[in-house]
């Protein structure tokens, strides 16, 4: 339960921002600027799972992409395994890429498609010079056993894979190096329903094989609370609640976690009598010109006065639970506001 | 009697690497004011379906069986006379909004567009019947942003326009092709609640094609559960979620992170077949933990369950089995359901 406290933690961000300039118009035009992730401090211990959910466009890609350096974020720090990792240099990120895996959302643009299951599952050890040929070769051996392929896959090419197959070479490329973290962008969601659940177990088997930490990025809740025992909600580049698995279902304090969690519609809970599902209106603003004060405002059913322009600080409702919320539902235990 | 009725529908596609059979004897109907839910994993056919009845289809298909709508055959309907039902008598909503609406024009052009290819329509009639299609999906400010293009408008708002567009000339059916998906999940329950709303006001019958179990469960009077190319189960919503009959049918609610019990998902195990030949048998039985012999070579009928006419399904697996398991996923939605609460 205290991990991250026993133990330095393996990966820690302080305060980190990444903006965009984003040129507006077709011709020339006026160059606005995105605050994709905006001040997010965070740590995880290692052997922990953490999952990151927001909806498209809260700066949860830009994060991931910050943390394992294929970003440069613009402020703020990260510190792997004891490292400052905020500005290395490529050659610098070389040894630490080796302790980090990464799989991406979509197993069909991914992978190289001229390239054998083989090349593409042994390439990060190549690139690091790990091992020798043989030893090489033996290791996609054992990858391949590991996520479920059959050996004799190696000499195959992606197009000849299933959609969920492919996103299972993902998976041994990424722990290929035997990483010490994981990082999962939406790991399933460009897979079918029936195909989605053979990657989450195989995602949380190997996790309790291999013991690595695992970060998993997705617009679903269900997903991330498959394979997280903490989950971060994200909006608009900030996170807006920091809170154990279990209780984002049950004790959800941001108003914007108990929306995300009544909008998924849970097959046979519910037949079309019982009313509306949606608890929060419209779609979430511009991120050119985010509301002021608390970004949620606009769209939060509770909003008072003081969220228009008060931009809410951290408040802590329990040990490992906290929200960023003038107004929680839940306050750590002492009264329970109704939604 | 059905607003649709569809009878033995195949579909074969003609590829370089030789026939695609997408879809292999459907066959639907959909009464007035009902909505009946397709759902299904990519390939399984469920679009094409709808595509084929629309007359939407690349050249590069066949069609044959037939398409019963207001006393005619929409398969046997020449090209000029099927435009004239799209649009007007059927409308549909498709996944991307982008990609449907003409980003060069303004919505308000688009719309007066697909009032005026039908009938002639006086100006200030027209104009007011924009507005109301606007108002009814709950598009804010209407009258100030007749004149906006798509990409000026957020996806949600995208999806309301095409809403208002597919319900503008008061269609009999509205087909919704995962008109949901490309949204964000705040923004899907508003989109389906709409959907819900402005069709059940006017007796319009619509088609729901959708991989996702939770807005079927939500959204759907009635559901047609496909794989690979045909109808595995149909029947009462209430029914196939609370009873599946159909192998294919449970291991799809096993596979749901938010029914597992504990812990560890019950996926399907494979994926499924590639429909450039016709499976022999049941074209599940590869993938099926239950299979007889019988199943590699004899396809099974649709049949009706016990007792229940409405519930049909096409499986050789005897009645004790089927129901031992179907009790085990009926208290595992119970629980999940419980779990979800509906406070919120």
């Amino acid at each position: 339960m205290d991990e991250h406290e026993s133990a330095p933690p393996l990966l820690a961000v302080d305060q980190l921002v990444r903006r965009f300039p984003v040129r507006q118009g077709l011709i020339g035009g006026r160059s606005q600027v995105v605050r994709a992730v905006d001040g997010v401090t965070f740590s995880v211990g290692a052997g922990a799972a953490i999952g990151i959910v927001g909806e498209s466009g809260c700066g949860k890609s830009t994060l991931a992409r910050c943390i394992v350096r294929l970003l440069e974020p613009d402020a703020g720090r990260v510190l792997f395994d004891g490292t400052d990792i905020t500005h290395l240099k490529r050659a610098d990120l070389r040894p630490i890429w080796r302790r980090i895996g990464v799989v991406f959302q979509d197993p069909f643009t991914s992978l190289d498609p001229r390239m054998t299951a083989g090349e593409i599952i042994g390439e990060p050890a190549e690139i690091g010079r790990i091992g020798s040929a043989l030893e090489r070769r033996a290791r996609v051996a054992s990858l391949l056993d590991l996520v479920g392929l059959s050996t004799r896959d190696h000499t195959r090419h992606p197009h000849e894979f299933s959609g969920g197959q492919r996103q299972r070479i993902g998976i041994a490329r990424a722990l290929c190096v035997e990483p010490r973290l994981l990082v999962c962008d939406e790991p399933v969601s460009a897979l079918d329903v029936s195909i989605q659940a053979q990657i989450l177990n195989l995602l949380g088997d190997l996790r309790a094989e291999l013991g690595f930490t695992l970060i998993v990025i997705s617009h679903n809740l269900e997903v991330v609370r498959h394979l997280a025992a903490r989950i971060l909600v994200m909006y608009l580049g900030s996170i807006v609640e920091d809170v154990p698995a279990a209780d984002a279902f049950r004790i959800p304090a941001h108003p914007y976690t108990a929306a995300l969690r009544a909008s998924m519609l849970v097959p046979g809970a519910a037949p079309a009598a019982s009313g509306s599902v949606s608890t929060i209106r419209g779609d979430a603003p511009d991120p050119f010109d985010p509301p002021t004060g608390c970004r949620f405002h606009t769209r939060c059913p509770h909003a008072i006065e003081r969220c228009t322009h008060e931009e809410p600080g951290v408040t802590h409702l329990a040990p490992e639970h906290s929200t960023r919320c003038h107004l929680p539902l839940y306050d750590g235990g002492r009264t329970v506001v109704s939604v | 009697m059905p607003t649709i009725d569809i009878r033995d529908l195949t579909v074969r596609f003609e590829t370089e690497g030789g026939a695609v059979h997408a879809v292999r004897g459907v066959s639907l109907a959909v009464e007035p004011g009902r909505v009946l839910g397709i759902v299904g994993e990519s390939g399984s056919g469920k679009s094409a379906t709808c595509r084929a009845a629309l007359g939407l289809l690349p050249t590069s298909a066949t069609v044959s069986g037939s398409a019963w709508f207001e006393g005619r055959d929409l398969l046997s309907l020449p090209e000029r006379e099927l435009q004239h039902v799209r649009g007007r008598r059927i409308g549909w909503v498709f996944q991307d909004p982008m990609s449907s609406l003409n980003p060069v024009r303004s919505i308000g052009d688009q719309l007066r567009e697909a009032v005026t290819v039908h009938e002639q329509v006086g100006r200030g009639d027209l104009r007011q019947r924009v507005l109301k299609a606007l108002s009814d999906v709950g598009f804010p400010a209407a009258e100030r942003r007749l004149g906006a293009f798509p990409h000026e408008l957020s996806g949600g708002l995208r999806q309301r326009v095409m809403i208002a567009m597919a319900m503008i000339n008061q269609p009999a059916l509205l087909i919704a092709d995962e008109p949901t998906s490309a949204l964000d999940v705040t923004t899907q329950s508003q989109i389906l609640e709409l959907l819900a709303r402005v069709t059940r006001g006017s007796g319009t019958a619509v088609i729901l094609i959708t991989h996702d179990l939770g807005v079927v469960s939500r959204f759907c009077d009635d559901v047609a559960v496909m794989y690979a190319g045909r109808i595995v189960e149909e029947g009462p919503t209430v029914q196939i979620f609370g009873r599946p009959a159909h192998p294919y049918a449970w291991g799809l609610m096993g596979s749901l992170p938010s029914l597992a019990m504990a812990g560890r998902l019950r996926p399907i195990p494979g994926s499924p077949p590639r429909l450039d030949h016709e499976p022999e048998g049941c074209a599940f039985a590869p993938r099926c933990e239950v299979a007889l012999e019988m199943c590699a070579t004899v396809a099974p009928r649709l049949e009706p369950e016990i007792d229940q006419a409405a519930h049909r399904f096409a499986c050789h697996l005897g009645v004790p089995t089927r129901h031992a398991q179907a009790n085990v996923l009926a208290r595992a939605v119970e629980e999940a359901g419980a779990a979800a609460g509906r406070s919120v």
